[in-house]
């Protein structure tokens, strides 16, 4: 099911794009006019996109792509990244006024990968200022709409990338998930979206906003798009110190209908606890029944610690920022103001007064405030126990069980507006996001039905590495709900 | 007053035999260089890019944390330092910590100075790994009248070693010896070429009479240490002594004024805000890694004086001197298999040749290439030969270090002994005559030919014969009686 | 008005600056939130629970010491402020 602006020919998923491309070199061509198409109506309301490139230069790429002989993986799918994604000689932001005009002389190892699989960088998408968000509402230069209810945020802080797919304004996309900035966004937009095991892809080139906890991840219309797009990305990069070096399997091989083993799924009591709509809940629920047909077990199990995620999750992070964002001076790129006759210190304070929004500074305050002489023990080390605590919880679940399944997101999408001038409220809608980010396990977000004309995303996490696993059943959750509709 | 000192040293010394930065692949060489084009997004910070830890360094920092006696890490953590300087592209140090838990790769070691009447332990606290930062120059050459400054991030990156003991020294000339040996031991290491531009640094905490502890920095030499610090000391006592009082402060040394100054940096209000580095995550030192580079371990300074001392004959003081620095015992282990003389050649390297340079304020490296080996063998040679007495000897040293010239030049140029009995026994008419008194008193009191034996000495600059000038006194003396 | 000046001090310390005019709004936000902190502060845990500063499990990343050259022309676009002789113009340090 897609939302009314994705229409026909946008709508294929990389493996139809390959295929009809390999047989007709021109259907590229077709598809990519049509894409630009949908951008020439929609744009102008979602507005996914920060910077968009011109067709003409995506058509060249298209042409010496086809010239190389081989479409690789990706067969010309049109990629949208995420701008805190660093693109070589293309203008990266974070989303914030800061970088506004900063454009990178380097490209994410993601980005090399990409180009490499035969993936066309079409254009960089709206988020969040520097990923502090859940609604992309905190975008220094525009919010992003939600392409199934203008009146309502895609989510963050991967908002515009999971737009761009839902409205096919592009084949997949790149987002990042710190603490659900991909998942969110793709529960509230009806896509496919997938945050890896920490340390399966590359952090090199993400600009970062809490580097223990952040994750470069794909956003797709289908798990098949997904995995594809996984396996290009995923696996070991000598530049990147949190790196695994592990065997990457093909991804796709996991995208099946059938349930690969039996597997063991569990429901955790407080990830549908009095937080969650009620609505949201019966949406699981119904995925769930229609699991156990698959002879998939489903128990449920109590986790109590994951009280306190929310508030863990939230002094580290915001800890690690201010740490990461200290660097934004003003001096070596980002905006550039005439420091003639100041003291550095007045200097960089005046460039990081105008360069950065509200929330940022919020948290760069509070991140300053846990870390500080006195503090560090009562706030950021005692974030870190609770998140041993966690990580030793996941732990000991998942020798029992394969895998855990909630809603995404505890309620549906905000409308815009609706959240942004409560924090606290703000925050909450990670709340069953960010314990996989603490324990840094790997999670995707998968469409399991509609409620009031609104999607609704099931989340599926497990232990590191069991991407495969996810993969699989979310092949099924979406097979389960393809046929409810 | 009891003039209680106490001295404590951090010392940071640039790992410059890697052959790349710390965290990326960018050259160590950066001196020479056009300003900021030996960087990359890592050591600019730019965003999104992260550091990947050189394994060499690591090798080299345990190597020193062996030869300093040290309790090694079981495992090896990073953290953030985190202050705003144009200097430092990420506004924080990648550095190590010994609080919350965290520790750095090396704690608890010693190393022993020779003082010649005695030695001392002096405890090391700790040995961590940290990056350096950029350089800041400024346009009118100093901060004061500059609007604004210039930066350079070629060296920004590059790795550091900072070794910090405890407040154990209780001298000048201690802190110095110790920052010395400490040298050489880099040397012997092949860690640190010490005479590279600075390549080895210290920051110096100094406290008289159980006062506040003063810090002083931007000391770049052992020679500037002990100047320093004797000049600090002196300022402090003198405070105390006219009734003022010392506060807890940060001074920089001023190495052309000879004078230490207040910092106007407010360096202590900092707080750091330490956490563990996120893109370094912890990881295990294996233990075969450091027991094989203590298998491999060169010679060090100790170890080498002694065998110097025993091979040699020199005797413990004079070797634990040479081995101050690497290429003083390299130089006279290579002049000693070219022309022997080995108890000769040190006594003129430790008494006379290190006296100069320290005098003339010559870099060792510039001094050794002056008096290479051909040169003092030649000069030990025209000993042997009779030409020049040990004490001419000494006077050709000095002339070579200072001015650079050939031996043989100074002996065309007429420096000999003198040892001709008919011209000796002028000189010494001469100076009969210019001091009878001198010569009454010499007759009464033989010490006293001493003067005029001297007195001789200056006439001839030193290259009378000394044993035949005393022989000739002695007999016109006696003369002197009979007649 | 305790709270206003620590968060006056937090703006010193990370150099991020709130116009007068915002800053009761922000503090009461901050206060709010480390309301929520303090859940964490006053949690009772078990004396010997180690805190988990990430979760990467490999054995670590090293890398040899063997130049890589960038491209002499990506040197520069680098840095491509204004450049004074090479340097980087920057603001007074006194």
């Amino acid at each position: 099911m897609y939302p009314p602006q994705c229409t026909g020919l946008a709508s294929i998923s990389i493996r139809t794009l390959k295929t009809r491309t390999e047989e007709d070199p021109d259907f590229l061509f077709k598809y990519i006019e049509e894409v630009y198409r949908i951008i020439e109506r929609h744009e102008e309301t979602i507005k996914a996109y920060i910077t968009l490139r011109p067709m003409e230069e995506v058509v060249k790429e298209a042409e010496k792509l086809l010239k190389r002989g081989s479409l690789g993986p990706l067969g010309g799918a049109l990629v949208a990244v995420k701008d805190n994604i660093s693109t070589k000689g293309i203008r990266t932001t974070c989303g914030s006024r800061m970088l506004e005009n900063y454009v990178p002389p380097y490209d994410a190892t993601v980005i090399e990968r990409i180009k490499a699989a035969g993936g066309i960088i079409i254009g960089k998408t709206n988020m969040d200022e520097f990923a502090m968000g859940s609604t992309t509402e905190n975008s220094s230069f525009f919010p992003t709409r939600n392409p199934w209810d203008l009146e309502r945020v895609p989510g963050g802080s991967s908002g515009g990338s999971a737009a761009a797919v839902a409205a096919c304004e592009a084949t997949v996309a790149l987002g990042s998930d710190t603490g659900g900035s991909i998942r969110l966004p793709a529960a509230y937009t009806g896509t496919v979206g997938l945050k890896p095991t920490y340390g399966l892809v590359s952090r090199y080139g993400l600009i970062a906003y809490a580097s223990s906890l952040d994750q470069i991840g794909p956003i797709g219309r289908c798990v098949d798009d997904v995995a594809r797009v996984l396996s290009v990305i995923a696996g070991y990069d000598p530049r990147d110190s949190t790196s695994l070096k592990v065997e990457v399997p093909d991804y796709a091989q996991f995208v099946r209908e059938e349930p690969l083993r039996k597997y063991r799924a569990v429901v955790i009591e407080e990830m549908i606890a009095e937080g969650i709509d009620k609505g949201v809940v019966k949406v699981l629920e119904q995925v769930v029944s229609k699991l156990e047909g698959y002879d998939i077990e489903v128990e449920f199990r109590s986790m109590p610690i994951l009280e306190y995620s929310l508030p863990a999750y939230y002094i580290i992070a915001m800890a690690e920022a201010s740490s990461n964002l200290a660097r934004y001076d003003g001096l070596r790129y980002g905006i550039h103001l005439s420091a003639e006759g100041l003291l550095w210190t007045k200097a960089y304070a005046q460039v990081r007064k105008i360069g950065f929004g509200d929330e940022v500074k919020r948290r760069i305050l509070l991140g300053t405030y846990v870390l500080s002489e006195g503090l560090y023990e009562g706030y950021y080390m005692k974030a870190a126990k609770v998140r041993r605590a966690i990580y030793d919880s996941f732990r000991k679940l998942f020798t029992e069980f394969d895998l855990a399944i909630s809603p995404t997101a505890p309620t549906l999408p905000p409308k815009l507006g609706e959240v942004i001038t409560d924090p606290l409220k703000l925050y909450s809608l990670d709340i069953n996001t960010v314990p996989v980010n603490l324990a840094g396990l790997p999670a995707i977000s998968v469409p399991g039905g509609m409620l009031k004309g609104l999607p609704v995303g099931i989340q599926l996490f497990g232990p590191p590495l069991s991407e495969g696993v996810l993969l699989n059943v979310a092949r099924i959750v979406e097979v389960i709900v393809d046929y409810e509709q | 007053m009891s003039n209680k000192v106490l001295i404590g040293l951090e010392v940071h010394a640039q790992i410059t035999s890697l052959r790349t930065k710390l965290f990326c692949s960018c050259s160590s060489d950066y001196r020479n260089r056009k300003p900021n084009t030996n960087v990359c997004p890592t050591c600019l910070g730019l965003p999104g890019s992260l550091p990947v830890l050189n394994r060499a360094a690591l090798e080299k920092a345990l190597a020193l944390a062996l030869a300093l006696n040290c309790r090694i890490s079981e495992k090896l953590y990073f953290v953030r330092k985190h202050y705003f300087y144009p200097d430092l592209p990420k506004n924080y140090q990648i550095s190590q910590y010994d609080r919350y838990g965290l520790i750095p790769i090396a704690v608890n070691g010693s190393l022993t100075i020779n003082m010649g009447s005695y030695s001392k332990v002096i405890r090391i606290r700790r040995i961590n790994i940290e990056e350096d930062t950029g350089r800041i120059v400024y346009p009118e050459g100093s901060p004061l009248g500059s609007t604004y400054s210039l930066v350079d991030y070629n060296r920004a990156g590059i790795a550091l070693l900072e070794i910090v003991t405890e407040p154990d020294f209780s001298s000048p000339r201690e802190a110095r010896v110790f920052l010395e040996k400490l040298g050489s031991i880099l040397e012997h290491l092949d860690i640190t070429d010490t005479s590279l531009e600075g390549a080895l640094r210290a920051d110096v905490n100094v406290s008289v009479e159980g006062g506040p502890r003063v810090e002083i920095k931007n000391i770049g030499s052992p020679r500037e240490l002990e100047k320093a610090l004797s000049y600090e000391i002196t300022r402090q006592l003198n405070i105390l002594r006219s009734g003022g009082t010392l506060e807890r402060e940060t001074r920089h040394w001023i190495k052309e004024k000879g004078i230490t100054v207040p910092s106007r940096a407010k360096e202590l209000e900092s707080d750091y805000r330490y956490f563990p580095d996120p893109d370094l995550p912890p990881i295990r030192i294996p233990v075969d890694l450091v027991e094989s580079i203590k298998r491999n371990l060169p010679e060090l300074p100790d170890l080498r004086a002694r065998r110097l001392s025993e091979e040699y004959g020199i005797g413990d003081y004079m070797a634990s001197v040479l081995v101050l620095s690497k290429k003083l015992c390299d130089y006279f282990e290579r002049t000693v298999k070219l022309c022997g003389r080995p108890k000769l050649i040190s006594s003129v390297l430790v008494n006379e040749f290190l006296r100069w340079v320290d005098e003339l304020d010559l870099d060792l490296g510039e001094g050794l290439a002056r008096l290479n080996s051909e040169r003092l063998c030649k000069i030990v040679d025209y000993v042997e030969k009779g030409l020049i007495s040990v004490k001419l000897l000494k006077e050709y040293v000095r002339r070579v270090v200072s001015e650079n010239v050939d031996p043989e030049k100074i002996l065309e140029s007429g420096m000999v002994t003198l040892s001709s009995v008919e011209d000796l026994e002028k000189v010494v008419e001469e100076v009969f005559k210019e001091y009878p008194k001198a010569v009454e008193d010499a007759r009464r009191d033989p010490k006293a030919v001493n003067f005029l034996v001297g007195q001789v000495m200056r006439k001839t600059k030193g290259r009378a014969d000394p044993k035949l000038t005393n022989e000739i006194i002695l007999r016109r003396l006696r003369e002197y009686e009979s007649s | 008005m305790e709270q206003v000046e620590l968060i006056r001090k937090l703006m010193a310390l990370a150099l991020v600056e709130v116009d007068e005019a915002r800053l009761e709004h922000i503090r009461r936000d901050i206060e709010k939130i480390v309301e929520m902190f303090n859940k964490i502060r006053d949690l009772d845990l078990p004396e010997d629970l180690e805190p988990l500063y990430t979760t990467y499990f490999g054995e670590g990343n090293l890398r040899e010491d063997r130049e890589e050259s960038v491209e002499s022309s990506e040197r520069w676009e680098l840095l491509d402020r204004g450049l004074e002789s090479g340097y980087l113009k920057a603001p007074r340090t006194l």
